[in-house]
């Protein structure tokens, strides 16, 4: 069937094109018009019009879904911790405070090296990483037996109860009191705080004070 | 749903708000139900495509381009998990919706002017989505069920949209042909038992 003497049809667009247009809102005000006076007179035109209509209404009915949302996110909880409000608050700080804390240590690592340019030595000449790592090693083994070493003195001279003699630099002073509060720092010279175990005594205090063992 | 809203919804989920994850399933479990159903015509399948989708979507939240629609990239993954399915199992219809396509082979035309009812519309309208290439089926799901705009099908389909166009109305023309023929095959039998 032709649509030829309507405003949107022609010899080139069959009945079909038009009532397709309609659907997908193609046709303009007269054109839809047009179309449906058509449809009003003659009853091959009517019959496909309607099909279509109850065709598109039938798709269009809407469909009743369950609901997922639960099952879904116990699925997803096996995979993805959900957060409650107060803990995502807490996350978020939490990364704040990782983010200033790592920014900090880097700062602190450039103001040491700035400070002591020395503590801190890079190769300059390529070598195989087989070196580097050996080197590694050494060092730390050294730094271990370092520690061990002053903690076997430290709990020796706190288990004679007295104070040990300070000669030269000191490693480490740890005083405690008669009172039971307790201090300990590091000091390069004793003598800044107590000239002497005897004055240290004077003061009601024991003074333990540990030789660098370097 | 507005977009800024649903961004929001997105972030939050993504940061690990359950109640948002929820708002989202809730806000497109409908349409994507409804695509399901229409594609596999099982409800069974078209629940676990559907909760897979959302399953896989919530997992990778982060990896969301904002650029897109998030029912875009959900339904996208939902139709890659229903080719897989396919490609596994061939879907079959229930027994609901096969006794609507055995009323088909006696004639839609007839439930539809008798009034019949709508569970067998239904089935009637499966049976001739079924009857198209699944490209046209998955096109006319898309424009009349879920009203996409032809753009927005082009760009989930990646099919440019003159070519989405002819399908829709190759579609159309081929189920108004089945609803003519099956109503021409009742009028010749009526005739044939009528004294």
């Amino acid at each position: 069937m032709t649509t030829e003497g309507l405003p949107g049809g022609g010899p080139g667009r069959d009945l079909d094109a038009l009532i397709d247009a309609f659907f997908d809102g193609e046709l303009s005000a007269a054109e839809e018009s047009a179309l449906l006076d058509l449809v009003d007179r003659d009853p091959v035109a009517a019959e496909r019009f309607a099909r279509t209509a109850w065709v598109i209404d039938e798709i269009r009915r809407p469909t009743s879904a369950p609901d997922f949302s639960g099952s879904v996110m116990s699925r997803v909880h096996g995979r993805r911790a959900w957060l409650s409000d107060g803990w995502r608050r807490f996350v978020g700080v939490g990364r704040l405070v990782a983010a200033a804390c790592l920014l900090l240590a880097l700062a602190g690592g450039l103001a040491a090296r700035r400070m002591a340019p020395d503590s801190v030595t890079l190769g300059t000449q390529a070598g195989p990483l087989s070196q580097v790592v050996d080197a590694g090693r050494v060092e730390a083994a050294s730094g271990a037996m370092t520690i061990s070493s002053t903690f076997d003195i430290v709990r020796g001279a706190a288990k004679r109860g007295e104070a040990a003699e300070c000669e030269g630099e000191s490693h480490a002073i740890i005083v405690r009191s008669c009172g039971g509060a307790e201090f300990s720092g590091e000091r390069t010279a004793p003598s800044t705080i107590w000239s002497s175990p005897a004055e240290a005594s004077q003061s009601r205090a024991t003074v333990i004070v540990v030789k660098n063992p370097g | 749903m507005d977009r800024h809203v649903e961004r929001r919804l997105i972030e939050k989920a993504a940061a690990g708000d359950r109640a948002a994850g929820e708002a989202l399933v809730r806000a497109h479990q409908d349409s994507l139900y409804a695509y399901m159903l229409r594609m596999s015509g099982r409800p069974d399948v078209a629940e676990d495509i559907v909760q897979e989708a959302f399953v896989r979507v919530f997992t990778h939240l982060e990896r969301f381009d904002p650029r897109f629609r998030f029912s875009t990239w959900l339904f996208t993954i939902a139709k890659r998990l229903y080719v897989n399915a396919c490609q596994k199992h061939r879907p079959v219809f229930d027994s609901g919706i096969v006794e609507g396509q055995r009323e088909y082979g006696d004639g839609p035309f007839r439930l539809v002017a008798d009034g019949e009812s709508r569970t067998r519309d239904r089935g009637v309208i499966d049976g001739l989505l079924d009857r198209l290439s699944p490209e046209q089926k998955e096109i006319v799901a898309l424009f009349h069920q879920l009203s996409w705009p032809i753009a927005r099908i082009s760009e989930h389909l990646g099919m440019p949209e003159g070519t989405v166009k002819s399908h829709l109305h190759r579609a159309r023309r081929r189920m108004r042909t089945l609803l003519e023929e099956d109503a021409r095959e009742r009028a010749t039998r009526v005739e044939a038992v009528t004294p």
